[in-house]
């Protein structure tokens, strides 16, 4: 309503100046009418225009007071209408585009205190990548002045014309790493201290003579701190994998021999297992020993658990072009279509898993994972359901597969004999 | 174990050392405890010789690994069974280097291992280690 205040005024001061004005009756309005159209939206300004054009028409063209007049001065009313619409429509989209400026401007300002107080080096480069605008902090890193002007800024040659290029400083993130790092060692190591103590009293308690139900609470609690040291160790591994800081030493390994060693270790697995290798060679692989032997005894006793009871578990060792392939297979329930992408990832523990029963921290796959790729090797797995489940993994092979000495009767420990040199391939 | 059989037993968390300790000293053998690298150096030179050394590895004032270093340096060769929680591979490489008569016990033991690598150890006492003549 504001924006009728002006044309009131004007009808007010021309009434008023009466006799003075004629017979140039349309022209005070037309400021007003400017000066209006600058607080009204375009309906009120086309009202306003309108109803000054009629209020002139009423109360100053002559004769007044009166709707009918000479025609010649419907002409005036009609440039004065027109002119008066003219303005409204372009004031209005003035204003609005005024409007949308400055919300860029201050959307701009926002941007400009974000980037300027990033602890990073943000540099733009221009089109002829001479310089170009860069940040303070980025201009401190290149030594130079705060207060440096931010536009001209020179930007190495090496640099492409038109880019940005933005510099992280890394250092407290390593810093804060590493201290991750360290707390997860000493975390894991403090941990096994007074697990071993739980463990060897526990021992020592087993030959105390103790009742049958004292024996039973006894090697219970004896085995949760076992597991609950398993449960370290995984997460030791875990993060020694995802700092990249798993150190495996490579030796030449006899795969068939390695594989042969973890089933007969177990007297459960070596009942229920048949390890199949290559009749007339030996797998040798580059590879760390106790690292293999953990991958293959976590695959042999996943099998074991969630293989169906009293069924034989398939290990097969064969050679894969360029890798050695271990295959173990087991009958049962199977692992579904969904869950299969998922299986060797952190914590993942499929719906099987979670309603066995069977206790697990969900890393043992995620770790098995970690370990073959460390080898240069692949994971994965296949199941039919409620028919087998295959997982596979590989490690690149040293050298040819060997033949297997026929004539050895004594195991021997790798190294080929000299009177087989006429079967060598 | 005899009770002449002499066990040195360090490490720097005393209920551990105590534990290990109690379950070599039930074993039968004759125990004397140490709760860091230099008492281990201390003990063994006031209340030696000893037939077997059993040490932690990450202690204050000197680490189990670093005494026993010093201990074969001064041309003592018993046999040392090192107990580490700690997951480092190299560990199994500076045990090694303690010569044959070292073995390697990881946290958490059980009371057959201690007994069977201990059992080992003395059964082969023969220092293997380079003695200065």
């Amino acid at each position: 309503m504001l924006g009728f205040f002006p044309l009131g005024i004007t009808a007010v001061v021309q009434w008023a100046l009466g006799p003075l004005i004629y017979p140039h009756v349309w022209f005070l309005f037309y400021p007003s009418l400017l000066i209006s159209s600058w607080t009204m939206d375009r309906r009120s300004g086309l009202i306003a225009t309108a109803l000054s054009t009629g209020l002139i028409w009423w109360l100053f063209v002559p004769p007044e007071h009166a709707f009918v007049k000479d025609p010649q001065e419907l002409f005036a009313a009609g440039v004065f209408f027109s002119t008066g619409t003219v303005i409204i429509v372009f004031n209005d989209r003035l204003r609005k585009t005024t409007e949308r400026l400055l919300k860029v401007i201050e959307e701009r300002r926002v941007f400009a205190a974000l980037i300027d107080n990033s602890p990073d080096f943000i540099g733009i480069t221009d089109r002829d990548g001479q310089s170009g605008y860069v940040t303070p902090s980025g201009r401190r890193m290149v030594g130079l002045a705060a207060d440096h002007p931010a536009e001209n800024t020179t930007i190495p040659d090496c640099y492409p014309a038109g880019a940005t290029m933005i510099v992280q400083v890394v250092s407290t993130l390593k810093e804060l790493e590493h201290l991750r790092e360290e707390w997860a060692s000493v975390v894991a190591h403090d941990l096994q201290q007074p697990i071993s103590v739980i463990v060897l009293r526990s021992d020592l308690l087993l030959h105390e003579g103790l009742t049958e139900t004292q024996t039973e609470d006894v090697r219970e609690v004896r085995s949760a701190a076992k597991r609950l040291s398993r449960m370290v160790n995984d997460l030791m591994d875990a993060s020694l994998l995802e700092t990249s800081r798993m150190r495996i030493t490579l030796d030449r390994l006899d795969l068939g021999q390695l594989v042969r060693a973890v089933v007969e270790r177990d007297p459960d697995a070596a009942a229920r297992t048949d390890v199949r290798t290559p009749i007339d060679s030996r797998l040798f692989v580059k590879g760390d020993e106790q690292r293999l032997e953990q991958v293959v005894t976590n695959l042999l006793s996943n099998a074991l658990k969630y293989g169906a009871p009293e069924t034989q578990i398939g290990l097969d060792v064969r050679d894969a072009g360029g890798y050695a392939e271990v295959l173990v297979t087991n009958r049962g329930p199977g692992i579904p279509g969904d869950e299969l992408p998922f299986l060797f990832e952190r914590y993942f523990r499929s719906r099987a898993a979670r309603t066995s029963g069977t206790k697990g921290s969900g890393l043992g796959l995620y770790i098995a994972k970690g370990l073959v790729e460390a080898h240069g090797g692949r994971i994965w797995a296949e199941s039919t359901p409620a028919e087998t489940t295959t997982f596979h993994f590989t490690v690149p092979l040293d050298g040819p597969p060997m033949p297997t000495p026929v004539l050895s009767s004594s195991p021997d420990e790798g190294a080929l004999q000299p009177e087989f040199e006429g079967i060598q391939p | 174990m005899s009770g002449h059989t002499r066990i040195l037993v360090a490490d720097d968390d005393l209920q551990l050392l105590n534990t290990v300790a109690e379950a070599l000293r039930r074993l039968g053998a004759d125990v004397v405890q140490a709760e860091s690298g230099a008492e281990l150096i201390e003990q063994l030179a006031s209340e030696g010789p000893f037939d077997l050394v059993v040490t932690d590895i990450s202690m204050p004032w000197m680490s189990g690994m670093q005494a026993m270093r010093s201990v074969r340096t001064v041309g003592l060769g018993m046999p040392v069974i090192v107990m580490t929680a700690l997951g480092d591979e190299r560990v199994s490489a500076q045990v090694q280097a303690l010569g044959r008569n070292a073995a390697l016990l990881r946290k958490p033991f059980e009371l057959n291992e201690l007994e069977s690598v201990a059992a080992m150890l003395l059964s082969s006492k023969q220092p293997s280690v380079d003695r200065p003549s």
